[in-house]
């Protein structure tokens, strides 16, 4: 099965648009529709509540003091991470896997397909990574002649439309059942009612017609544990363990990031990523791989390939932003991000990270002029740092990113020349009077007056503001400044005291 | 384990696997983490990772009610539970399957005993196949109507089984089939994730083959819509047979 | 730092409540007032709440008057070198000032969290800035936390149904339990929670402006939360959201008066004639 060029290029250009990123012009599109949006927003809020309803229930009061430990866990990790992998490639290979590392997403893509192709293999089943979107693994499958299917059922059905995912852990929740049957019956000659249960049915048996034939499973990995060479992967539908377990040859694509210390580790860190991700307390299959089976039966796996990605990520070392790094993908900023919710999803951010975290390591892994808009979108309201299970500072990340733009002189001209203006007025009080004086002026001309008679409260308000105010009064109404400030307060009345 | 040392050693044996699919040679790939991390002023000594104080992550103490914990969890999973005894075991075990018309099962017990107990309850009652464990073509499975197993842990905490396997037939038994059923002895039940990665050191070390499944529930997804469908990839139901 | 006792002053008027006088000893502290910019220019009636409050409970209040701003739209946008100047300018402006209070919690938050950063640890800047940083405090975490204030105790009185919205930058401050807690204080007060409270309005700095529709989409949820509470007055935390929800209010016609607490508690303690336009 394979998409057509068209649904393929579609795909491609949603998660690798033309450069540099115009947010604001791919957000007129993902806001368009109406249901998507409510249906982000409905999915988004839901765990994020449920996210919320588990910590409480499983940590009480240790919530932050749990998150500390889980990021400096991370954080050390981190810090050591050229021994770590060390470690972690000896553990591995001691056990039978075979350690590939991968410095770009082009050397992944051809470690794959030279493994792929020393096999014989001919069928291919995937089930869902983040890391795979990232380096376009699938059309490079393709394109070399091996069949390949995504198995999770929201990629599974992403794949058939040639779309892209729109949330890390929920890929097609912009998309109705509706769109889905239609898909579904076009693609597969499937005759099917709208009803999830169905849909599912369909996706069930043709994966297992798949499943039988496989000869080559490609998965991600939830961590990698330096001490043991284990391979961890969370799943709730069934389709990771297929790849893992059925066919003979199986290749793990991670990040250089997913490397933890020891084993023990785990049982901090998994209590922690479903219940960030969805408030399950653990996902349905948890698997620990040691090493491939040893009885050589040709469908049970009996070679497993681990391909250490770099990809960028070792542009984020260097300690500023190291902390970027720690992130396990368990979506919990995204679901309690506003502007992830208002914007229509993961498609409005251009690339396969999305929400707060991706704001931050894209610009730093595809470089900060070719997605400057990214750290730009954000109200900063912390809210991503307080659910953070690793306890990553996103917002003070994004506000170096702010800082990173302004050294490359990437802001406009005008526009670095009216906030260093503006500085220019604050640092002289005779500045700051003058500046507060016509702005007053100037704006309390177009306004509508409030009627107030205390001339501390009497204002006007702006219907459209002229200039940069534009933007302000496409949705609110803009207040002007009070008849008289507070300084004019302070003055007035120490005169009255004095006298 | 002395990083230096291990890291000497990887050295030496760098391995050709790790080049010969077309991958990065070990030195080149890691020599480009080096230069922003020797900056670290702990990175010359290999720093002990921090101290995992169960204290601050613990949410099922020991003294609790594990049991009863456990099957509350494990409902909240979706998992059915079906509590009995030890002499009613085989009895329970054939109420499950019969109910839900099951004709054909697979046995995938690391326990010989429980696993010979029940073949020969099965034979008896001449009402069920049972599928050979060792066959070569391990896709006699999508034919076959449940898988039943036993566990090596079961943890109160999340309501998971845990099972640790080597052959790959044990492994799929929960997984291909459309019904899986675990014999579970209230002995095994632990209360929380620490405890089993505390006991089980050993079974979660590399040993060739070796693979540990944390399974909680049944297969389930919630990709179409928001809303949430049970069996999906996975088994479409798991029963948890109590003794 | 914790100080517990307060004057009342016999000189204010009581206005229309007539509460209980409390006469206990008295521990004057002289604390300096950082207005902010919006608040100067914008809403200068929570400011003045803030000096009569202070005031009315024995403490001196000191106002810098060559104060302008803290520089959070620059070193939010990037501009830090700007940032750095402002800052510079504030840390030496409050320099002997054993407690500083602002209205606004990004202001403050700022102070505490940005400020320290700035400077290259070990210097005297650095030095500096870490002192302020100490010596700050969020009004209402002033009241709470530094004065140990107890609205029933000082006879609070409000009559009307209220609602809050807590802004972002309290996250570190104050919680959201504790604002609502010191609102149940003020008697008659009917405090109705708007539904996710804690999410942000919208306003973000200049995200308003880079972001118009991302912001309008916020603001426009918040409004619709908010009127559903019924509520007749909004008590909004931070004058940047004031401003952002106030606009959206009115350009939805959602009736609503918008206070700062500091102004609501002035008018629970009869120090402000409540019923002033916004």
């Amino acid at each position: 099965m394979s998409q057509d060029t068209s649904s393929e290029s579609h795909s491609l250009h949603l998660l690798n648009p033309p450069l540099p990123f115009d947010m604001k012009l791919r957000m007129q599109q993902t806001t368009e529709n109406d249901g998507s949006v409510q249906r982000i927003q409905n999915t988004a809020r839901t765990k994020f509540a449920q996210r919320e309803k588990s910590y409480t229930e499983a940590f009480g009061d240790r919530q932050t003091d749990v998150k500390t430990l889980a990021g400096q866990i991370k954080q050390h990790t981190l810090d050591h991470l050229d021994q770590y992998l060390e470690q972690f490639i000896q553990s591995a290979t001691k056990s039978g896997m075979k350690v590939h590392l991968a410095r770009d997403a082009a050397q992944a893509r051809k470690i794959c397909l030279n493994i792929a192709q020393s096999h014989g293999c001919k069928c291919c089943i995937k089930s869902k990574s983040m890391v795979t979107e990232e380096i376009q693994l699938l059309s490079a499958l393709e394109s070399g002649g091996i069949e390949t299917y995504e198995t999770d059922l929201g990629e599974f059905i992403v794949q058939l439309d040639g779309d892209a995912p729109s949330h890390i852990v929920t890929p097609v929740i912009h998309k109705d059942r509706e769109s889905i049957a239609r898909t579904f019956r076009q693609k597969l000659g499937a005759e099917t009612t709208s009803d999830p249960e169905d849909l599912t049915e369909v996706a069930r048996q043709y994966l297992r017609n798949v499943y039988r034939k496989a000869d080559l499973g490609i998965s991600g990995a939830n961590f990698l544990v330096a001490d043991t060479g284990t391979i961890v992967l969370c799943t709730n539908e069934g389709n990771g363990r297929f790849v893992t377990e059925v066919p003979p040859v199986h290749i793990v694509v991670a990040g250089i990031e997913k490397v933890i210390p020891r084993i023990n580790d785990l049982s901090l860190l998994l209590k922690l990523l479903a219940r960030s991700s969805t408030g399950q307390p653990l996902t349905v299959y948890t698997s620990l791989i040691n090493g491939p089976t040893q009885h050589g039966d040709p469908v049970s796996t009996h070679e497993i390939n681990v391909i250490l990605l770099d990809n960028g990520r070792s542009n984020l070392l260097p300690a500023p932003t190291r902390s970027l790094l720690r992130c396990i993908r368990c979506g919990a900023c995204l679901n309690a991000c506003p502007v992830f919710r208002h914007a229509g999803g993961g498609h409005a951010y251009g690339s396969v990270y999305s929400g707060p975290i991706g704001s931050a390591i894209t610009p730093l892994m595809r470089g900060v002029s070719n997605y400057s808009d990214l750290p730009k979108a954000s109200s900063l309201c912390g809210s991503c740092h307080q659910v953070c299970p690793v306890n990553i500072n996103l917002p003070q990340q994004l506000i170096n990113l702010r800082q990173e733009a302004v050294t490359q002189q990437i802001p406009s001209r005008l526009e670095s020349l009216i906030y260093r203006l503006f500085a220019l007025c604050l640092r002289y009080p005779f500045l700051y009077r003058a500046t507060s004086y016509f702005n007053k002026l100037f704006t309390r001309l177009g306004g509508i007056s409030t009627g107030a008679h205390d001339q501390f409260s009497n204002r006007k308000w702006v219907k459209h503001a002229p200039w940069l105010f534009r933007h302000w009064t496409t949705c609110r109404d803009l207040p002007t400044p009070t008849s008289k400030n507070f300084q004019h307060w302070w003055i007035l009345r120490n005169r009255g005291s004095s006298s | 384990m002395n990083h230096r040392e291990s890291s000497s050693n990887a050295h030496a044996s760098t391995h050709p696997a790790l080049t010969n699919m077309g991958g990065c040679n070990q030195q080149e790939f890691l020599t480009r983490l080096k230069d922003p991390l020797e900056v670290t002023p702990t990175h010359d000594e290999f720093a002990c990772p921090p101290i995992l104080d169960d204290s601050i992550f613990r949410t099922t103490a020991s003294d609790e009610d594990v049991v009863s914990r456990f099957v509350s969890q494990a409902k909240a999973a979706g998992t059915q539970i079906h509590e009995t005894n030890e002499n009613d075991l085989c009895s329970t075990i054939n109420r499950i399957l019969t109910n839900h018309k099951c004709r054909n099962v697979s046995l995938g017990f690391v326990d010989s005993p429980m696993d010979q107990r029940l073949r020969a309850y099965f034979s008896a009652e001449k009402k069920l196949d049972i599928c050979p464990p060792s066959s070569d073509n391990s896709s006699y499975l999508f034919n076959v109507d449940a898988g039943i197993t036993d566990v090596c842990a079961a943890i109160a905490e999340t309501g998971s089984l845990v099972i640790t396997t080597q052959s790959r037939h044990f492994r799929s038994i929960s997984l291909i089939p459309p019904m899986h059923i675990a014999v579970v002895n209230r002995k095994q039940i632990l209360a929380d994730l620490i405890d089993y990665f505390d006991a089980f050191r050993d079974d979660v070390k590399p040993k060739p083959g070796f693979s540990t499944l944390f399974i909680t529930g049944p297969s389930k997804t919630a990709d179409i819509e928001g809303e949430l469908v049970v069996g999906v990839h996975g088994p479409r139901s798991v029963h948890i047979v109590l003794v | 730092m914790r100080i517990s006792g307060y004057h009342h002053c016999e000189s204010i008027p009581h206005g229309q409540h007539g509460f209980h006088k409390q006469h206990r000893s008295s521990i004057d502290l002289r604390i300096a007032l950082f207005i902010t910019c919006l608040a100067d220019n914008y809403f200068p009636r929570s400011g003045i709440a803030v000096v009569k409050i202070l005031e009315y409970l024995g403490h001196e209040v000191i106002f810098p008057r060559i104060q302008t701003c803290c520089g959070q739209p620059m070193y939010n946008n990037g501009y830090r070198k700007e940032a750095c100047q402002l800052a510079r300018r504030m840390i030496k402006l409050f320099r002997d000032c054993e407690i500083v209070t602002t209205p606004s919690g990004s202001c403050a938050s700022l102070v505490h969290d940005a400020y320290p950063q700035l400077f290259t640890e070990g210097t005297q800047d650095h030095e500096a800035a870490v002192g302020l940083a100490k010596n700050t405090y969020e009004f209402v975490s002033l009241l709470k936390d530094v004065l140990d204030v107890d609205l029933t105790q000082l006879g609070a009185r409000w009559e009307g149904i209220a609602t809050y919205h807590y802004s972002c930058h309290l996250r570190h401050i104050i919680s959201q339990a504790d604002v609502e807690r010191l609102l149940n204080n003020i008697e008659g007060l009917e405090y109705r929670q708007i539904e996710s409270a804690d999410q942000c309005c919208g306003f973000g700095g200049t995200f308003s402006l880079h972001y118009p529709d991302l912001s309008g989409s916020m603001v426009r949820e918040k409004v619709r939360n908010i009127a559903e509470t019924g509520a007749e007055t909004l008590i909004c935390h931070d004058n940047g959201c004031t401003m952002n929800i106030a606009g959206a209010c009115r350009r939805q016609n959602v009736a609503i008066r918008i206070i700062s607490p500091s102004e609501l508690f002035a008018e629970s303690l009869g120090l402000l004639e409540r019923g002033a336009e916004l």
